[in-house]
């Protein structure tokens, strides 16, 4: 399983307790864009 | 010590002996009426490093097992049982709501994209440079459209429901997601498996079955 799909699911989806909804810009690339930020940082932790 | 929430379920739901979470410490459920949430204690907020995602993840699935639950986002935490049953309560109608829209199914994941990168925009010189540059964008996102339509028109009726992203990355420029009811489940992945030779030039990945992670909350544009 690609990391990307398994931080996509866990740490967009899911229940949360604030509540359901989430917000997506148009095209969502902001969520994307958190992601890649998300899969670097964790990349850089893994080498460490 | 807090309680970091695993799953919503049923409230007949019992956690099955051995299904243990983070840190290997065992999951309990806390019932309030008709739902159960899945709980685990844990050490203040968990990390979100790759090894405790997928720990995290292979808890949720053993309790998905041949049941509906409702999976958490990574991460939530509570300060005890009383705040668990609180949710319960507070979100009854919600959840139950849920558990019955993806009752019986499972997530699918499927990401197109074109492996060896799409064609990148030229870089145009002269006067209109700037409406060369933003045509060639605007193919590219139709481009990525037609291959979110071939994908759906391919899978879409095994479905009941689905959602789908277009991203700016050329190998994974379409990322979708199907709630599939657990019998058309093979025929789901072997309807992908076929796909991948007919989109000419395409890469197709499908990942699942997933708890449907994407179909318990809703969204909001």
């Amino acid at each position: 399983v690609a990391l990307i799909d398994l931080l996509d699911r866990l740490l967009q989806g899911g229940v949360t307790i604030q509540g359901d909804i989430t917000l997506s810009a148009a095209g969502v690339d902001l969520v994307e864009l958190d992601l890649r930020v998300l899969v670097a940082a964790v990349d850089k932790a893994a080498r460490r | 010590m807090t309680l970091l929430l695993y799953a919503i379920a049923n409230g007949d739901h019992v956690v099955a002996p051995g299904i243990s979470g983070l840190d290997d410490r065992p999951l309990h459920s806390v019932a309030r009426g008709d739902l159960a949430a899945v709980v685990g204690e844990c050490q203040a907020e968990p990390a979100a490093t790759p090894d405790v995602l997928l720990r995290f993840e292979q808890a949720v699935e053993e309790l998905m097992g041949d049941r509906t639950v409702l999976p958490a986002r990574f991460g939530t935490v509570m300060a005890d049982e009383n705040a668990a049953a609180q949710l319960l309560i507070s979100r009854r109608d919600q959840f139950a709501d849920a558990l019955q829209r993806v009752d019986g199914a499972v997530e699918l994941g499927v990401r197109a994209g074109w492996p060896n990168g799409d064609s990148p925009p030229s870089r145009p010189s002269g006067p209109d440079a700037g409406a060369e540059y933003l045509l060639g964008r605007l193919d590219r996102r139709h481009r990525a459209r037609r291959l979110a339509d071939e994908v759906d028109a391919a899978l879409g009726d095994l479905a009941r429901e689905s959602s789908c992203r277009i991203l700016g990355r050329p190998e994974s420029t379409v990322t979708a997601a199907y709630l599939v009811p657990r019998p058309q489940v093979e025929e789901f992945l072997a309807r992908c498996r076929s796909l991948k030779d007919t989109i000419a030039g395409a890469s197709l990945v499908c990942t699942g079955p997933w708890p449907p992670y994407s179909f318990v909350t809703r969204e909001e544009t």
